[in-house]
């Protein structure tokens, strides 16, 4: 499928917004990065725990990040059309 | 008539057509998760115990950190481009078209070979049944009972598909809940098992018994197991707020899904007692797919007969989503023209894609009974695995290529670091399952190179340039605020007249609008985008109705939409539209007995944000004597004004009469006080009438009657043998007494001896049923 395509499935942008917008993530880069080292940290732990209590805690912990993680993947929708637009009046607007 | 206002290309449908958009964010984050919780976790638990031992519960939470990855590329993807293709169209807009051609193809495969997973599943946990109620020899082999009732039930599923039934809807959530029910016992009996003995979790020591390498094939055997939530973008035609409500359920999904999984694992680990000296997690590998079974006959009240049914119920739940998903990928590769036109063809009287079923179910039935179910798993894993790589690296040309013109809901953060990182593990993954089944990857490598044959001389000549997609939404101009619309359904065009006249009169006195809207109901197993066959049976309905709007004189515009539930697009529509009435014929039978009148009528009344009359069969327009029963004086006015759009004025002689039936308990006072509160509600401007001038009954040949009665039922049906139509009217009533006198109403309504319309007032923020609807008889009114 070419862009031709996409602009007759109605899933573009009207055609005098192309090019004037930033692209961005409005994942809160930060605490993404925390709860991606806790799930591989926690997933660490689990292993070499062993099955004592050092395992329990990583399966905790890996809980914990899973939920923040996709915690912080739900606030990004709210806010991704929001980060968009202030991107936009920086630049003057679209 | 005017020109319908249109903007559209040239070759585009001279009506406007749309899509009814059926689900929400609970909805749709459910069908991921049903898809998702499928036999995969029923079937595989047992199979995947052998390499990976205790820490199958890390494979599970380390597959969860993999699908997370991939589950963001389909939130971003899914948010900007809702297509009903999914990854297969993403691929083939990100990477060249032989790519496409393979996505398609590989998906179709791994969706067939799910299947003959869930067939193989479905068909051990019955031949365990049917064993233990010595319905089956012993001396034949479990392995060949499985195979045998795998493919009965295949060939069950293939025929359910070609009616066009589906489990969707109320049906497939209550699968979806049972499901989860059944786990959750399962895993709070074991936790308990756990909690009442603590040395138990001494059994997960050693955790890892097959080191990385196990860890690494328990995450591959069990990939299939995390993998369903693809199927929300594939949903996203029907889903409403697709931007922000696709990613949504991806991520809720995942939220739900991981941690049961684990839970899953830790009381199938930790609450089995083998009754031998082996591990238990090599007592759950011996029980391969029943292992889950078996683990809960230990420790769940109802363990074994419970994890039964719902793996009998998962299996065929997952049998017959992957029989729909792999012949819709065939259909929508024949559409294409990637497979030969007859995967394409709809059959005449089902609308259903028959040959692509019959394609697909012959693939899923061909592995079910080809090699054993371990190498099944693995095959299909193994080609999931492959699919989301591609998608991993089409996510990352689409960002390159149209990122600045496409309209996120949700965009992955550090790209394109994390989709490269992701499609490093998932290659890995995916080859290491050569070290878990050699056949697996034979049967992929086999299917790969078919494929890649199949598009160098057959696909790549024919692939077509154009869009084949039959049925755009056209854009409307915004209503004037001014000129209020009135929808009306056209389902019969012998009541259409009846209808439309009605409508017409209820349009004329404030300048209205008709907005004219057909339905082409489109069976759940074909994409609403390729309906053009229910296009083409309402076309003559469509045309009917146009000829008769001309003789009305009246601005009109006709709507087209296709949909997979009617109720659906009449909401949609009163929606999108900023429709003021839905007025709606009405055959006079139910066809259940918990309907009131009608499953579509019923939601229409619960759901839409607009006033809704419903005009029975044989509804005379005009009517000279019109009957107004009101019990709730807050809705007199719009009855009253009801009854006079009825009301035939041409001669000066037709007449009104309102009723008002007391209990025979009210005292004269609160009766007085009653009547005149009741004068005075009817004496206020109609929902038509200028604000300023007030009704005068006696000048309108309005008679206002009141009288006692126990029974109000037959006090009303009595009168209406001297009406020739009946105006009922809806208010709200709490629980209890819908409860109680729920019935009643339509008692009076299946007694009167005249046809019925009904009145609903739009209460924005109050759903009503049709019994809430029909709750107007009460001694005193409700606050």
């Amino acid at each position: 499928m070419s862009l031709e395509d996409l602009v007759r499935a109605g899933v573009t942008l009207p055609q005098a917004q192309w090019g004037k917008r930033r692209v961005r993530s409005t994942v809160n880069k930060p605490a993404f990065v925390a709860a991606s080292v806790l799930a591989i940290f926690s997933a660490a732990l689990m292993y070499w725990g062993d099955g004592r209590w050092v395992t329990w805690l990583g399966a905790a912990l890996f809980l914990v990040s899973l939920f923040s993680t996709a915690g912080l993947c739900l606030h990004a929708t709210e806010t991704q059309d929001g980060g968009a637009a202030q991107a936009d009046a920086k630049r003057g607007g679209a | 008539m005017p020109p319908m206002a249109q903007i559209a290309p040239p070759h585009r449908e001279a009506e406007q057509v749309g899509l009814a958009r059926n689900l929400g964010l609970l909805d749709v984050t459910m069908v991921g998760v049903g898809a998702m919780i499928g036999a995969g976790i029923f079937v595989l638990t047992g199979i995947a115990a052998g390499p990976a031992g205790p820490a199958l519960i890390l494979a599970f939470a380390l597959n969860g950190v993999v699908t997370f990855v991939t589950a963001m590329v389909y939130a971003e993807l899914g948010s900007a481009i809702p297509e009903a293709g999914g990854g297969y169209l993403w691929i083939k807009q990100g990477l060249p078209a032989w790519n496409g051609f393979l996505a398609g193809w590989m998906s179709w495969f791994a969706h067939a070979v799910a299947g003959s997973l869930y067939a193989l599943g479905f068909g051990a946990y019955l031949g365990l049944v049917l064993r233990g109620l010595g319905l089956v020899p012993s001396w034949i082999p479990e392995a060949y009972l499985a195979k045998a009732l795998a493919v009965g039930v295949a060939l069950l599923f293939i025929g359910v598909n070609f009616k066009g039934v589906s489990e969707t809807g109320k049906v497939g959530n209550i699968v979806t809940l049972a499901k989860i029910a059944i786990l959750g016992v399962f895993i709070v009996s074991g936790v308990a098992a756990i909690a009442r003995n603590p040395v138990y979790l001494e059994k997960f020591t050693p955790f890892a018994t097959g080191g990385v390498t196990g860890v690494l094939t328990a995450m591959g055997l069990t990939f299939i197991a995390f993998e369903g939530y693809e199927i929300i973008v594939q949903a996203g035609e029907e889903v409403r707020n697709p931007k922000k409500n696709i990613p949504r359920a991806i991520f809720l999904s995942l939220a739900i899904v991981v941690p049961i999984y684990m839970l899953v694992a830790f009381a199938a680990m930790g609450a089995v007692e083998p009754g031998t000296d082996q591990p238990t997690w090599k007592w759950l590998a011996e029980h391969a797919e029943l292992g889950l079974a078996e683990a809960a006959r230990q420790f769940m009240p109802f363990g074994a007969t419970l994890l039964l049914l719902g793996g009998l119920f998962s299996t065929m739940s997952a049998l017959n989503a992957t029989t729909f998903s792999s012949t819709r990928v065939s259909f929508a590769m024949g559409r294409d023209r990637n497979l030969p036109d007859a995967f394409a063809r709809i059959h005449e009287r089902t609308q259903t894609p028959y040959l692509a079923l019959v394609a697909s179910g012959a693939l899923i039935i061909f592995m079910a009974v080809a090699i054993p179910i371990q190498d099944v798993a693995a095959a299909a894993d193994v080609m999931f695995l492959l699919l989301f790589l591609q998608v991993n690296i089409a996510v990352i040309v689409i960002r390159k290529r149209y990122s600045d013109k496409l309209d996120y809901g949700f965009l992955m953060p550090f790209h394109p670091v994390l989709p490269a990182i992701n499609i490093g593990l998932i290659g890995f993954l995916a080859l290491f399952m050569l070290h878990f089944s050699v056949v697996a990857w034979f049967f992929v490598i086999g299917w790969v190179a078919v494929g890649l044959l199949l598009h160098r001389v057959y696909a790549f000549p024919r692939e077509r340039e154009e869009d084949l997609t039959p049925i755009i939404l056209h854009e409307q101009p915004a209503p004037r605020p001014d000129r209020p619309r009135v929808l009306v359904p056209i389902a019969n065009p012998r009541s259409a007249k009846t209808i439309l006249d009605f409508a017409a009169r209820i349009a004329r006195p404030v300048n209205g609008q008709l907005v004219l809207l057909h339905i082409g109901t489109v069976p759940p197993q074909t994409p609403l985008t390729c309906g053009r066959r229910a296009l083409e049976r309402i076309r003559s309905t469509v045309e009917g109705a146009r000829e008769m709007t001309e003789k009305l004189e009246l601005e009109s515009e006709s709507i087209v939409r296709l949909a997979h539930e009617p109720w659906r697009a009449i909401v949609d529509t009163v929606e999108d539209h900023k429709i003021a009435i839905t007025v709606m014929g009405w055959r006079g039978r139910r066809r259940a007995p918990e309907t009131m009148i009608g499953g579509n009528i019923d939601r229409v009344l619960k759901y839409a944000n607009c006033s809704t009359l419903v005009i029975q069969q044989g509804v005379p327009v005009p009517a000279r004597r019109v009957l107004v029963p009101v019990a709730d004086i807050d809705n007199a006015s719009l009855l009253l004004s009801i009854g006079r759009l009825l009301r035939d004025d041409s001669d000066g002689q037709a007449q009104i009469t309102i009723v008002h039936v007391l209990s025979p308990g009210v005292s004269v006072e609160q009766s007085e006080a009653r009547v005149a509160k009741l004068r005075e509600a009817l004496q206020r401007p109609g929902l038509f009438d200028p604000e300023d001038a007030p009704i005068s009954l006696q000048d309108e040949r309005i008679e206002l009657k009141t009288s006692k009665a126990a029974d109000v039922v037959r006090s009303i049906a009595d009168r209406s043998r001297n009406a020739d139509v009946l105006v009922l009217g809806s208010s709200r009533a709490n629980w209890l007494k819908r409860v109680v006198v729920g019935q009643r109403p339509y008692r009076i309504a299946r007694r009167s001896a005249c046809p019925v319309v009904m009145v609903a007032p739009r209460t924005p923020g109050v759903r009503f049923t049709a019994q809430t609807f029909f709750h107007f008889f009460r001694e005193e009114p409700e606050r």
